[in-house]
């Protein structure tokens, strides 16, 4: 088990270093000049301008950059500095990455709960109107821009019906508050980007339960257990859905980083101070290090739910992990 | 023959490619135009504002104007109402603004129309060189094999573990946001998913008996790879393309809402959406109406691109668990762990047979 995460992870490192790799080249072969955006539109001094690079390191090579950033990140577990908010990076990230995670670890429970409960619903009424409207909301939600969804919640229940806040985390003053304010704050603030960001990746996930469902009730150990007398509640919940739960096991795994980054426009839309909005202000000041940072965060995100994807695996289904024995790994 | 899906997607796409080609034709306020900003701005959708042409010529609109019980009219000046002879000004009828006005007195209308041809065109053009880098990219993998193919998934594998949104963002927001960067970023940071169908295709077809007799006869990789192989993964091509219209037209739709796509005064159905976004409370339509129009153009490509699935038989491999139009779509599995899911293939096999 352990040799399998050590291998995996080692293995990892070139696919994140690779990353890593591309978005440093996309950002040095691009023709704009980050110092240019430090210096503001009006003319300077060239003294004023060399100091400037000098300072920041625009300067030197771009593969001695890269090559010092990279020894920088390993021997001292430094990320940089980042030039446009005048701060280390890893304060940057430190700052923004709870909000991110927050938001998205609602959204990935409200994306599973939702998906498997609606996947299984509708494989239950297959082909019956409950199923069919199930699919047609499943399709429209799928086909919403997720910033076009942001803004109708917004418009419906913050406008229209005023039921949730329109924008950021908490309420102004709110520090003040107690424990318990403060947290029924939160979860108020935190409820249409997270419904927003997590129901329409449940579209496409109770279709893949639907599918994943009807598969294993047409198999005969169904049959079997219906011959047995079983209920069709404990039928449909506890036998099909256990069979039909591993690639949902896999799915869930896999969204994980999709839900980081399908965040960063959810983030712009309801002023969530994420991981999101701080790449996107990044991109647009050509700041190096924090989009390097968050990149390799992604890329690391997309490792991480890979793997935690596999292990669930290996510990729900025992033909995996014997499958797993075998090859030694 | 019948399919709902096929009347209903078909139909709806039909009529929005047929409004979005003949828009210069149709009988459309211009998209940019701004005749009376103060007077027109935000009008609600089926708005009839009065319009009087004052003597030197200029029109005036609405929200500026009022007609009083005598049927004198008013027209503001400044702060104060000013009462204009009616010989004075001419009667210009009260134009109909069928959905309504936005923040610059622009017709919605005619911007939805006009931004059809930009968004329709952007997400056919990104996708077709999706589909072309695909295409070429799985081919080769798929034909070559050996190092090579395993240098291109590694390849595939790579860009798919950075989110497409922020890749496409970075590189738009470097290269200078315009029309043609925009298709160009679209297409390249959306062709993986092309390629490994591609890919997949080929290395099943490759070993068919017919592409068998083409080699045995001397066929060359090139003509065997163009005449015997292409054609036979058409068709999830096809389907892929499809989904891929889609799926750009949502991207291209994401990157002018965050101001990296299409740029200002051209309308894009995702900027037009970024436009209403200041004045969602009091103007629910500018924001409304072309969101509405990415949703159903998506949902009508979609249910194409099913039921062309079921009628040619394409296997649906990789579950398509797309985030959104966020866009930050890594389907599948991108990188590692393809043994232990090789295994669990095996097993639902194994349980399958028995």
């Amino acid at each position: 088990m352990l040799r399998l995460v050590m291998k995996r992870l080692a293995g990892a490192l070139p696919l994140i270093f690779g990353a890593a790799a591309l978005v440093f080249v996309a950002l040095e072969t691009a023709p704009g000049d980050p110092a240019d955006l430090l210096l503001g539109e009006s003319p300077v001094p060239p003294e004023v301008r060399q100091r400037v690079e000098r300072v920041y390191g625009f300067d030197r090579p771009p593969l001695e950059r890269f090559a010092s950033w990279t020894l920088d990140l390993f021997l001292r577990g430094d990320l940089g500095w980042s030039h446009s908010r005048s701060r280390p990076v890893r304060t940057l990230l430190s700052e923004a990455l709870p909000a991110t995670l927050r938001l998205a670890g609602a959204a990935l429970l409200l994306h599973t709960v939702l998906g498997i409960l609606l996947g299984v619903l509708s494989a239950a009424w297959r082909e019956r109107w409950p199923d069919r409207a199930l699919s047609l909301a499943s399709l429209l939600l799928y086909a919403m821009p997720t910033f076009w969804l942001g803004l109708m919640s917004i418009l419906l229940l913050s406008h229209v019906v005023p039921l949730f806040p329109a924008s950021s985390m908490s309420s102004v003053g709110a520090e003040d508050w107690s424990i318990l304010a403060r947290w029924g704050d939160a979860l108020w603030h935190l409820t249409l980007p997270a419904l927003v960001l997590g129901a329409a990746s449940a579209a496409g996930m109770a279709r893949f339960v639907r599918a994943g469902m009807l598969e294993s009730l047409g198999q005969e150990f169904i049959r079997a257990a219906r011959a047995r007398g079983l209920g069709s509640g404990r039928l449909l919940w506890r036998h099909a859905l256990r069979n039909a739960l591993l690639p949902v096991i896999n799915l869930v795994g896999l969204s994980l980083p999709i839900l980081v980054s399908g965040s960063l426009v959810t983030e712009v839309v309801f002023a969530w101070p994420g991981m999101g909005r701080l790449t996107y202000d990044a991109i647009l000041a050509q700041d190096v290090s924090v989009v390097l940072a968050s990149t390799m965060l992604a890329a690391w995100l997309v490792v991480a739910g890979n793997l935690a994807a596999d292990l669930a695996m290996l510990a729900a289904d025992p033909r995996i992990r014997l499958a797993a024995r075998r090859s030694g790994a | 023959m019948r399919d709902w899906r096929i009347v209903c997607g078909g139909g709806f796409l039909a009529g929005v490619v047929a409004f979005a080609l003949a828009a210069p034709w149709l009988a459309l306020r211009d998209p940019l135009a701004q005749p009376d900003t103060a007077g027109l701005r935000e009008l609600p959708p089926f708005a009839r504002p009065h319009a009087v042409e004052l003597p030197d010529g200029s029109v005036r609109f609405g929200r500026d104007l009022r007609r009083l019980p005598d049927g004198s009219i008013e027209i503001l000046r400044g702060r104060a109402w000013q009462r204009i002879a009616m010989q004075d000004a001419a009667g210009h009828g009260r134009p109909l603004y069928l959905l309504g006005t936005d923040g610059f007195g622009r017709d919605v209308l005619s911007r939805l129309v006009h931004g059809a041809r930009v968004s329709l065109a952007v997400g056919a053009l990104a996708a077709l060189i999706a589909l072309a880098i695909g295409t070429l990219v799985g081919a080769l993998a798929g034909l070559a094999g050996g190092w090579l193919d395993a240098l291109l998934m590694r390849l595939v594998d790579l860009t798919l573990a950075v989110p497409r949104l922020f890749l496409a963002l970075m590189l738009v927001a470097l290269y200078r946001a315009s029309l043609a960067t925009t298709i160009f970023v679209l297409g390249a940071t959306t062709w993986m998913v092309a390629a490994r169908l591609v890919r997949g295709e080929f290395l099943s077809l490759r070993e068919r008996d017919w592409v068998l007799a083409a080699r045995a006869v001397g066929a060359r990789p090139l003509r065997v790879g163009l005449r015997h192989v292409l054609p036979g993964a058409l068709a999830p091509v096809l389907v892929e393309a499809a989904l891929r219209v889609g799926d750009t037209i949502l991207l291209e739709a994401a990157l002018s809402f965050l101001g990296l796509g299409v740029q200002a005064p051209m309308p894009s159905w995702g900027n037009m959406v970024a436009d209403g976004r200041g004045m969602l409370a009091h103007a629910w339509w500018v924001s409304t109406l072309p969101g509405l129009a990415i949703a159903l153009t998506v949902v009508s490509l979609n249910l194409l691109a099913d039921a062309a699935r079921e009628r040619w038989a394409v296997r649906r491999d990789v579950p398509d668990a797309r985030a959104s139009s966020a866009g930050g779509v890594a389907p599948a599995d991108a990188t590692l762990g393809r043994r232990a899911r090789g295994a669990a293939a095996a097993g639902t096999a194994l349980s399958r047979s028995r």
